[in-house]
């Protein structure tokens, strides 16, 4: 905050996004690890990465995004499904809820991101392809892809 | 289970979208129904009065912390029961240095 309240200046803007984005780069993160450790690092270094290019990012949102889906996929698998405390406690079931975990962190990284897009995020599949960078046509039948892998999971 | 549920919940906890009881959402429901029933409340307690007296009371207690009643009994003698009347007519009196009742 500078000394002028009505003057925003840079660091305003940046703390800004990091303010406004980092719930969201969180749970992305999290919904492709399955585990808060790894969620946590990923948001770290998106934020970090973030602020040395800040100046140079026209869509903050979507540049988040895009790095956190790589990093996340680069973090791999964890070893165990590690949900928050406060995700547990607003599903309707914690049991559940470690059980859709599970069944996601069983599947694919591919299948796991975009079904996060699409239903967590609730992306268009422009936006989608956008993240992913793969053609608009196919994200269509990738998510399919997931739903049915997913299903596969959740029913044996 | 269905997939498509399961997923939906466990996404919207992974979003933040709290649980809401029924009561929350009867509640919301309700609030519309409410409002328009106090509404017509008010609306047909207009013309028997009540909105006149509820007037006339706050305006004796206005003029009695004025110094300008005694007790507001008399208010008969008022010239009128209006507001705008009553305050004219204390700055009248509050400027000949007279009491109006």
């Amino acid at each position: 905050m500078s000394f002028w309240p009505f003057v925003r200046n840079r660091t305003d803007d940046v703390e800004a996004v990091l303010k406004e984005e980092r719930p969201r780069v969180y749970r992305l993160a999290l919904a492709i690890t399955s585990s808060h450790d790894a969620a946590e690092d990923v948001t770290q270094e998106v934020l970090c990465r973030y602020v040395l290019s800040a100046p140079e990012i026209d869509a903050p949102r979507a540049w988040m995004r895009r790095v956190a889906i790589r990093l996340a996929r680069e973090s791999g698998h964890a070893s165990e499904v590690q949900l928050p405390s406060d995700v547990l406690q607003r599903s309707l079931s914690p049991d559940e809820a470690m059980a859709v975990a599970g069944a996601l962190a069983s599947i694919s990284l591919e299948h796991r991101t975009i079904l996060a897009l699409a239903l967590m995020e609730g992306l268009s599949y422009r936006e989608i392809a956008e993240a992913l960078q793969i053609p608009m046509g196919s994200v269509a039948s990738r998510l399919h892809e997931a739903k049915k892998a997913f299903r596969k999971r959740w029913e044996s | 289970m269905n997939t498509d549920r399961a997923l939906r919940r466990y996404y919207g906890a992974l979003k933040g979208s709290t649980r809401r009881p029924v009561w929350h959402t009867v509640g919301w429901v309700l609030t519309g129904p409410v409002a328009v029933a106090l509404m017509l409340l008010v609306v047909a307690g207009l013309p028997s009065g009540a909105g006149v007296r509820a007037g006339d009371f706050l305006l004796r207690k206005q003029a009695q912390m004025l110094g300008l009643a005694s007790d507001g009994k008399d208010r008969d003698r008022l010239p009128s029961r209006k507001p705008f009347a009553l305050r004219g007519c204390a700055r009248v009196a509050c400027a000949d240095g007279r009491k109006i009742v």
